[in-house]
């Protein structure tokens, strides 16, 4: 683990310092931030609509009542650094993304109440090299792709699950227990095409629709079963495959 | 978070796309095209349940020697609409846009399943669906007939997603009827993100290219077709890439 953050931390300053050492030459230097929206952070939506079918299924046959969690949408908060040297780009970017509070869903039966909650962050540190269409000055149409790094986690809990909706599984089944939760850091890929056109004299406004695609290995659980007991399985891939449509303000920086 | 998303977008509208710009040019079209993919993997609970896969069409797939099958594919469909365009300072975009379609070809055929003992199952999906899509982008003139555009936001899209199932089983799902349908209807709020290409074969008319990318999802949805001793349960997903090409007519500019 350690090396991987070697790794990335020499990697992100060489490429500061390439950035920099070759600014003064020729090209562009800027500094954005960006907002926006993405759907399904961590791909968790297959895992949502298993529990959700099965809390309807049980509605259906009378076992009790129950809310759907809902997928989420999430905003991103996000920054990069840009070196635009003739067509070429050159992006190193950060973004975060964690949805709100409302994950959420829970079954009722024999009075009792479970609780399904979830949990989730998604991290990302793209490295894009890509191809500028220059228009005029700080006018581009974009297109780039390049690795990503992730750190992601999800934790899933329920606060009684002996009240269902998985009632006929026993408790020492996975989807009964009352916290799943999984942590990692791993390498991915994505691809960005963006637009930009200048704002006022030193600003552009951007708009970027970024897709990626990563895998982790498999990560162990540090969950907790039906019973009440500790346990690291199973274990987990997190999948960060998603799109995040960013808008964004950028700064030219002259040396 | 839906709405935070609806708040956001009307927010930004007020920022970047001023209704009082001193330089707009407005457009209408239509155009045509066909999704790949349509529906996702259209997965719902009594496939998951009796029919072993987790994954809609792309599980259901299998063969056995002494059995005739044919493959299930997913669902392509054409679609068609009509869009509106204003672009406000030579560059901030704010396109709506009315879309309409169905599937045409695949989601048919012929599998096997196990639940004790072997049984054929007929296979049979369609989709149709319509949506408004709403996106904010920038649109960039290039070389002098020609402007790209890239735009972000989100659409209201409802769609109505059926399955059929036919088997020789006489156990559950098939205990009272060979055949059982699905039928689900509901609406959601994918993102969307469309990436357009105008070629002005005249001052006023351009040809457009279109890729669009939907992203999203419904609640998980009671089948409404009740009388087959069957109930299933399924969320609709609009996920998927859409190719269109049409024209456009720049009707307004000052």
């Amino acid at each position: 683990m350690k090396i991987n953050k070697i790794i990335i931390l020499i990697t992100v300053i060489s490429i500061i310092f390439f950035i920099n050492d070759n600014a003064n030459a020729i090209g562009n230097f800027s500094l954005g931030v960006n907002t926006g929206g993405t759907y399904d952070p961590n791909n968790l939506k297959d895992d949502i609509n298993y529990i959700n079918k099965e809390i309807e299924y049980q509605k259906n046959a009378g076992a009790g009542t129950g809310e759907q969690i809902d997928v989420p949408y999430s905003l991103v908060a996000g920054a990069n650094i840009k070196y635009q040297f003739n067509y070429m780009l050159f992006r190193i970017g950060a973004q975060f993304t964690k949805p709100g509070e409302g994950t959420k869903g829970s079954f009722t039966s024999g009075g009792v109440k479970n609780e399904i909650r979830i949990s989730t962050y998604q991290a990302s540190f793209p490295i894009t090299i890509g191809f500028m269409l220059p228009i005029k000055d700080k006018t581009n149409f974009y297109i780039g792709c390049g690795i990503t790094c992730h750190i992601a986690a999800v934790k899933i809990t329920q606060s009684n699950p002996s009240a269902g909706p998985f009632l006929t599984l026993p408790l020492t089944d996975r989807r009964r227990y009352m916290k799943d939760s999984y942590y990692g850091q791993f390498p991915g890929w994505h691809f960005i095409v963006g637009a930009e056109v200048p704002f006022f004299e030193r600003y552009s406004i951007t708009v970027e629709w970024m897709h990626q695609e990563g895998r982790s290995h498999p990560l162990s659980n540090r969950g907790v079963d039906g019973t009440g007991a500790e346990t690291d399985a199973p274990k987990r891939i997190i999948k960060t495959r998603g799109d995040f449509i960013l808008f964004g303000i950028n700064y030219y920086i002259s040396f | 978070m839906k709405k935070i998303f609806l708040i956001a977008l009307v927010f930004l509208s007020a920022i970047i796309v001023p209704i009082y710009a001193e330089t707009v040019s407005v457009s209408s079209g239509m155009y045509f095209g066909y999704m790949p993919s349509m529906g996702g993997n259209l997965d719902s609970y009594t496939q998951q349940t009796y029919f072993n896969t987790n994954s809609g069409v792309d599980g259901i797939n299998k063969s056995m020697s002494g059995y005739s099958t044919s493959n299930i594919d997913r669902l392509t469909g054409v679609f068609g609409g009509v869009e509106f365009k204003a672009i406000f300072y030579d560059y901030y975009l704010l396109r709506i846009g009315a879309n309409y379609g169905m599937s045409v070809m695949g989601g048919k055929g012929k599998t096997v399943y196990e639940d004790g003992g072997i049984y054929t199952l007929k296979c049979e999906y369609t989709f149709k669906e319509y949506d408004f899509p709403v996106t904010l982008g920038l649109s960039i003139p290039i070389w002098k007939d020609s402007r790209i555009s890239l735009s972000c936001g989100t659409a209201f899209a409802s769609a109505k997603y059926e399955n059929k199932f036919e088997s020789n089983s006489v156990a559950a799902p098939f205990a009272t009827q060979r055949k059982i349908k699905g039928s689900f209807s509901g609406w959601a709020l994918p993102l969307v993100v469309i990436i357009q290409g105008d070629y002005f074969v005249s001052p006023e008319v351009a040809l457009t290219s279109t890729i669009s990318y939907y992203k999203g999802a419904t609640k998980v949805i009671k089948d409404s077709s009740d009388n087959d001793g069957n109930v299933d349960f399924a969320s609709i997903d609009f996920t998927g890439y859409r190719f269109s090409l049409g024209v456009s007519y720049y009707f307004y500019s000052k």
